[in-house]
């Protein structure tokens, strides 16, 4: 998969931009604040339809204007496609096209173009939130399984019923009797997608393993591992399974007003030698780790859909010493398309591989 | 619409407030009707207090009528043993166009959602229970939307009248007739996989 060209219309610091990307290996090189996150950010939206820094959709929009747009032409097993992605402030609506034909669900734009990102907020990973973990899954996931993403929204909107019955139980306003259909839901919900992140960490793990190896050498041994709140309790993950934990941490639930147990309580775990690696992971463990996550989600992609992703590096090159560097490098030796970004040109020395496009950015616009 | 005089702005407000009209909507409508001559407008008005005047809910099936008894209730021919749960008037007309079923229906007029403060005492399931305490109906069709607060309804509806003997079913989930299994939607394909069924 790859991009071939970006088109940017009042979007962040850029008034009206087009940029034409080379299939291997693009540098973005400017100092900081100039605008090269931001192209890495617009071809994110074009994959997942929000921002990976979180940021709000009216955010996006250049000062003083009312709306967005960020368009591509990309390439995904052999077929050439235009996405086209607008925001509007007034409407606070979205509005998609694929080649022309408008996408009457953006549910339906989501993983037509692939991309991984890797930037330096993700070098907290480690030791950051379970939940910047999960989010880690949920990209990876919602990006090549349909059915993945619509689990995950049917689950959101079921815990929220579930969290207000449990409120309206515990006031006295509703019977304990009427928690059931929510409970119900919720098991079914709960159980498949906890059964679909079990099998993609698991094949997440077999290529993390040997990637982090080939830096620690035997050193010692990284590994991943999904923790799930509804497995540590249940032999076999079955609906009547996860009904059953439901009931057991009823009392709990009712006086926290929320689900104690399911998805949203889970965690993907980092493991050094088998212990937990959030307690006392050094910094360099730490980006051996998250650099071994992004590569090992870089093959999962490609091995599901077919295709490699678009590598995004933003702004961790000079964070890397030599020997991971060697393992971007590995990955940028094969077929995979990556857009970088530095402030220095000099960061690229990486060992035998060129940029085959320099592009240089200055104040919201691409100067060479 | 500032600039419109007061009363112009009540209207469009007003009809502001309809399901499916934005601001811009409104403005057109109210301008339309203002252009209208009076007895136009009079028919409007009438027929709106009219059929708010006129329709109640039928004695039996807690659909819309203008009798005590709906045409469909009252109709002879039809099988009393099975009765067919939606959510809504509309969903009885989207059935009786299938011209397929021939039982009597019930309406719940909504679905349970407790982040809306829908809970079983807002929807017509005394009635439905009373008319089940009758011993005529032999089969409840629960044909509650199929999303999560349908689904939640119908779960309760199963789970409350099972325990009395009446043969309780759920409409199926399943790939849409004429259409092609490529372009069905990831959720339908794995549900209809999910309920397949032995040929």
């Amino acid at each position: 998969m790859r991009v071939e060209e970006l088109s940017l219309t009042s979007f962040r610091n850029y008034s009206r931009e087009k940029v034409s990307f080379s299939p291997g290996l693009n540098y973005i090189v400017g100092k900081n604040g100039e605008g090269k996150t931001n192209l890495l950010e617009a071809l994110f939206i074009l994959a997942t339809t929000k921002s990976h820094r979180q940021a709000l959709d009216k955010d996006m929009v250049k000062i003083g204007e009312g709306q967005f747009r960020v368009s591509a032409r990309i390439i995904a097993l052999g077929v050439d496609r235009n996405l086209d992605l607008g925001y509007d402030v007034t409407l606070r609506k979205k509005v998609a096209n694929v080649s022309g034909f408008p996408v009457t669900k953006l549910q339906d734009f989501i993983g037509i173009f692939n991309v991984v990102m890797f930037s330096p907020e993700d070098l907290a990973l480690v030791k950051g939130t379970p939940s910047d973990r999960r989010r880690f899954l949920d990209i990876l996931l919602c990006q090549v399984d349909k059915v993945y993403f619509r689990l995950l929204q049917q689950y959101t909107h079921v815990s929220r019923q579930r969290n207000e019955a449990l409120k309206l139980i515990a006031r006295g306003a509703m019977k304990l009797f009427d928690l059931k259909p929510w409970d119900q839901q919720f098991a079914a919900l709960a159980q498949r997608i906890t059964l679909r992140r079990f099998q993609a960490t698991e094949r997440l793990a077999a290529s993390f393993l040997s990637l982090t190896d080939a830096i620690n050498r035997g050193k010692e041994t990284l590994s991943i591992s999904y923790s799930s709140s509804l497995l540590a309790a249940t032999a076999s993950l079955d609906v009547d399974g996860v009904a059953r934990e439901l009931e057991r941490h009823q009392r709990e639930d009712l006086k926290r007003g929320t689900s104690s147990i399911g998805p949203h309580r889970d965690d993907l775990k980092f493991l050094i030698n088998g212990l937990p690696a959030a307690a006392y992971a050094s910094q360099g463990q730490q980006r051996t780790a998250v650099l071994g996550l992004k590569l090992a989600e870089l093959k999962y992609m490609q091995e599901v859909t077919g295709d490699y992703p678009v590598l995004l590096l933003d702004d961790v090159l000079s964070e890397l010493d030599s020997s991971r560097r060697q393992m971007i490098v590995q990955v940028l030796m094969s077929d995979v398309q990556a857009v970088i970004t530095g402030t220095d040109e000099d960061d690229l020395s990486l060992q035998g591989v060129k940029p085959a496009l320099v592009l240089r950015v200055e104040r919201g616009k691409v100067v060479s | 619409m500032l600039s419109f005089p007061p009363a112009i702005q009540r209207l469009i407000a007003e009809l502001a407030r309809l399901p499916g009209i934005g601001p811009k909507t409104a403005q057109r409508l109210a301008f339309f009707l203002l252009s209208q001559e009076r007895v136009a407008l009079a028919e409007l008005t009438g027929a709106i207090l009219a059929a708010k005047e006129k329709i109640r809910y039928c004695s039996t099936c807690c659909n819309l009528a203008e009798e005590a008894a709906c045409p469909i209730c009252r109709e002879g021919q039809r099988r009393r043993d099975v009765v067919c749960v939606v959510q809504d008037p509309r969903d009885v007309a989207a059935i009786e166009r299938t011209h397929d079923f021939r039982g009597l229906y019930h309406v719940l007029h909504g679905a349970i959602s407790p982040m809306d403060g829908i809970g079983p005492e807002q929807l017509r399931i005394k009635e439905l229970l009373s008319r089940l305490s009758g011993g005529n109906v032999q089969e409840l069709i629960l044909a509650t939307n199929p999303n999560i607060e349908g689904e939640a309804t119908a779960l309760y509806l199963a789970r409350l009248i099972k325990p009395l003997g009446v043969k309780v079913t759920r409409l199926a989930h399943g790939l849409p007739v004429g259409g092609d299994l490529e372009y069905a939607d990831e959720l339908t394909l794995a549900r209809a996989l999910e309920n397949r069924r032995e040929m």
